[in-house]
């Protein structure tokens, strides 16, 4: 559709090329070109409506080796591609889901962008990119959310209405505690202004590997006995795992919402359709490290790298929490002792000593919804493959949202920096299963789309790959690292994993 | 951890202690003794799904006095506990001085629900001639409702005694059915897609008004894996016979506990009950009006009997006339 057009190639996609070389990578920097005709002065940043070709496959380098992102079709030119088309704010898809951050937008990224851009960058559009839109946008402290844990502003209207636009009558009051963003109790954003609404904080997800996100195992919620939603143009039951509150039932409604709320423009279904169908030819996982080689040398456990996400069958997921299947397959082709001295041989155990623990080790799950409260028993004595099931990404093959404890107390870390909601269950709503009718929580999760009790602070879990290009973690942001990951799980279930044990999780983590 | 190969008998049961490495919660690991039993020792077939070989304390006056018991319905609310075992940790829950087994833990294939701490529990069951897993006496049949109220003085997790189960259906960590599984999953989806289809193609049955009864948890919700499955057997029958009309009645009911007192669900209960059915009616397409939803609110009466059988909605499938 460009092919008149004269290709720039940018060394984003060099870089694909010839793989963690820092001076190509570098070299990238002055060469890409932006519509607005300045240069990107951000390694592999690639700006909406900029003009580089997006290759089949490319590499950028991260902290422990490269992250590979591949689309399955020819090399295109960006310009004029809906994905990478800015809206009225500026912003495109790609403002948030870019390549060099596995198709998410990291911290990292985020701060680089303020510091070359002085603030300028669309990403820092005041509607969801500051803490609150009554802010001022050149203050960096009105985006402390986004520069500090990476979080942009979801503005959730309540009480919320049902998919045919129902108002839903919630089980529960909402208060708010605290709020240092100022938002909630703001009289034209808050939640008692004229369109009462609830803002809470979140991560981007990436924009890879998504159909392995989309179709339902069942077409029941085995978590709650109903059937899934369905999408209302294609009747197809929902994974209800695309969003982290799960609010939309297919892809397209995704893009729809996105496109809506975060570049302020309206797109038809078929529009979203465009975009749909570009996401689900993208695919994003780590690629090599820096330590044990690249991940598509021979005798490379077949989970890993790139390579297993375009050939794995990605809709309908397969459940791998079988030895016969395996979330990531097995891993057998790294194991064997390791040569002292032999750093790329150790790094090889470690990894697969990881896995072990991450599929073998019991831990008790306990005290969580969405997983304790469903028939299974609490503690129920599991490994965190139960969970992390679907094989190849590791997410939830059912509909994932639970209370795992990043947003409410008392399991939640400390974050005085985000607001903080009292919830108050009606008399006559089923309890949250552990935490009463009484809830403190730093986002309510899905019980902000469902208005039940039960939901509060549940959200849907996300998938494993990718993650070294990707900080902070969980949806909240709340772990800058893998390891505050692995500490997170280690205090929130008192398994007691031992320093090398935790160590062995990080490798396995990072290289997914 | 006491590592031996030692075969003894205790109480005329064959019990190995063994020193099976392991890798455990620490919970778990304050086990000081792993012991075994055959798995011949229990009464084939009957003893509690989920256990296919369990460890049994032999105590012959305890068999004795149980005897006496056999048969007897038994209905309490208690806190329950749960003790660790290697793999699998079982559920007990004492009562009027004594213990009762209320399972061992599965997965949700499992035809009874677990227990859950921070949550007292409804234990509903008669009193079976099967021998004591662990130290608790086995009801046979059995059903178990957790009830919402959180009640934070439920938090007892024993460290293992002991007990090993043996073979034991779907225990901690990765399955081995991963293909057949899938298959399933696979046999769900196109029989849904098939159901849900407009240009339904039944399959010949025969033609009458039928009732299905959908069971439901004390106070609770669906339980959600198989009650779903009745509720869509209830579809998939509608759907066979083009039925005209599909009637469901949610019900509120009680229980008569053993301690002689009645416990009634709450107010609300029976409606919610006939909406969560006719959810998974609404998901597959019937012509408007068929589906007609009604519920009762006076509790229905508890005898002390199978009260559990009480707990449900109703639903009346009538076919077109042809």
């Amino acid at each position: 559709m460009h092919a008149k057009e004269p290709v720039v190639r940018s060394n984003v996609v060099r870089a694909a090329i010839l793989v963690a070389t820092a001076a190509l990578a570098a070299n990238a920097v002055a060469q890409q070109e932006s519509t607005t005709g300045t240069l990107a002065a951000i390694s592999g940043f690639v700006e909406p409506g900029a003009s580089v070709l997006f290759e089949p496959h490319m590499e950028f380098p991260n902290e422990q080796g490269t992250i590979a992102v591949t689309f399955e079709g020819p090399a295109f030119n960006t310009k004029g591609h809906p994905f990478f088309t800015p809206g009225p704010n500026g912003r495109a898809c790609i403002s948030c889901h870019q390549p060099i951050d596995a198709m998410s937008i990291s911290v990292k990224t985020l701060r680089e962008r303020w510091d070359v851009t002085q603030g300028s960058d669309p990403l820092f559009d005041m509607s969801d990119g500051g803490n609150c839109p009554n802010l001022p946008r050149a203050e960096r402290s009105s985006h402390s959310l986004l520069l500090d844990r990476g979080l942009f502003r979801v503005g959730l209207a309540w009480p919320p209405k049902d998919a045919a636009g129902k108002p839903i009558e919630p089980e529960f009051t909402i208060e708010v505690a605290t709020d240092p963003t100022g938002c909630n109790t703001d009289a034209t954003y808050g939640l008692k202004s004229a369109q009462p609404t609830v803002s809470v904080y979140r991560r981007a997800r990436m924009a890879a590997n998504v159909r392995y996100l989309e179709s339902a195992q069942a077409p029941q919620n085995t978590k709650t006995g109903l059937p899934l939603v369905r999408d209302p143009v294609t009747g197809i039951h929902s994974s209800m795992s695309i969003m982290s509150d799960a609010r939309v039932p297919s892809l397209a409604q995704q893009a729809q919402d996105a496109s809506a709320t975060h570049m302020a423009i309206p797109i038809t279904r078929a529009e979203a359709n465009v975009l749909v169908e570009f996401q689900r030819k993208v695919h994003a996982a780590q690629q090599s490290s820096n330590v044990g080689g690249r991940f598509d040398a021979p005798n490379t456990p077949p989970a890993l790298g790139v390579k297993a996400l375009i050939e794995g069958r990605g809709n309908p997921p397969i459940n791998g929490n079988d030895t016969d299947t395996g979330v990531f397959l097995l891993m057998d082709e790294w194991k064997g002792p390791a040569t002292p001295g032999d750093k790329a041989a150790e790094f090889k155990a470690s990894v697969t000593r990881g896995y072990d623990i991450f599929f073998f080790r019991p831990l008790w799950l306990r005290d969580t919804f969405g997983i304790n409260n469903i028939g299974l028993g609490n503690p129920y004595k599991q490994t965190c493959a139960f969970c992390h099931n679907t094989q190849i990404t590791g997410h939830d093959d059912v509909p994932g949202w639970m209370d795992l404890g990043t947003n409410n107390f008392p399991h939640a870390a400390a974050a005085p920096e985000l607001p903080t909601f009292k919830i108050t269950c009606k008399a006559e709503a089923a309890p949250h299963p552990y935490l009463g009718r009484e809830i403190y929580t730093h986002d309510p999760g899905r019980a902000l789309i469902s208005g039940k009790c039960a939901d509060v602070g549940s959200l849907v879990m996300q998938q494993f790959r990718g993650l070294g290009s990707r900080a902070p973690y969980f949806a909240n942001g709340s772990a800058k690292s893998i390891r505050e990951v692995v500490d997170f799980y280690d205090r929130r279930f008192n398994v007691g994993y031992t320093d090398e044990e935790k160590a062995d999780l990080v490798n396995f983590l990072l290289a997914l | 951890m006491k590592s031996s190969s030692m075969i003894v008998g205790v109480c005329g049961v064959m019990v190995a202690a063994l020193g099976v490495p392991q890798t455990v919660p620490p919970i778990a690991a304050q086990t000081t003794a792993q012991t075994a039993i055959v798995p011949a020792q229990l009464p084939p077939g009957r003893v509690s799904e989920g256990l296919r070989g369990v460890y049994v304390t032999g105590d012959p006056l305890r068999l004795t006095s149980e005897n006496m018991n056999v048969g007897k319905r038994i209905s309490f609310v208690a806190c329950p506990y749960m003790r660790d075992s290697d793999p699998t940790p079982l559920w007990y829950a004492d009562y009027d001085g004594e213990t009762y087994f209320l399972r061992a833990q599965q997965n949700l294939s499992a035809a009874v629900r677990h227990p859950q701490l921070k949550h007292k529990v409804l234990v509903e069951g008669v009193i079976s001639p099967e021998s004591r897993v662990g130290n608790g006496v086995v009801l046979n049949p059995l059903r178990l409702s957790v009830l919402p109220e959180v009640d934070v003085n439920c938090d007892r997790l024993l460290p293992a005694d002991g007990s090993r189960i043996m073979n034991p259906k779907r225990p901690p960590g990765p399955g081995v059915d991963g293909g057949e599984r899938e298959a399933g999953a696979e046999r769900n989806r196109q029989n849904a897609a098939r159901l849900w289809a407009f240009e339904y193609q039944p399959d010949p049955v025969e033609r009458a008004v039928k009732v299905f009864e959908i069971p439901f948890d004390f106070d609770g919700g669906i339980g959600a894996y198989q009650a779903y499955g009745q509720v869509v057997a209830a579809v998939k029958y509608a759907r066979d016979v083009d039925a005209s009309k599909v009637e469901i009645i949610g019900h509120r009911a009680s229980v008569l506990l053993s301690n002689g007192e009645p416990l009634v669900e709450r107010a609300g209960v029976e409606k919610d009950r006939a909406q969560t059915v006719t959810t998974i009616f609404n998901d597959y397409p019937f012509d408007p009006g068929t589906v007609v939803t009604r519920w009762e609110s006076e509790p229905r009466a508890a005898d002390g009997g199978a009260d559990w059988d009480k707990r449900t909605a109703t639903v009346i499938v009538t076919p077109a006339s042809r």
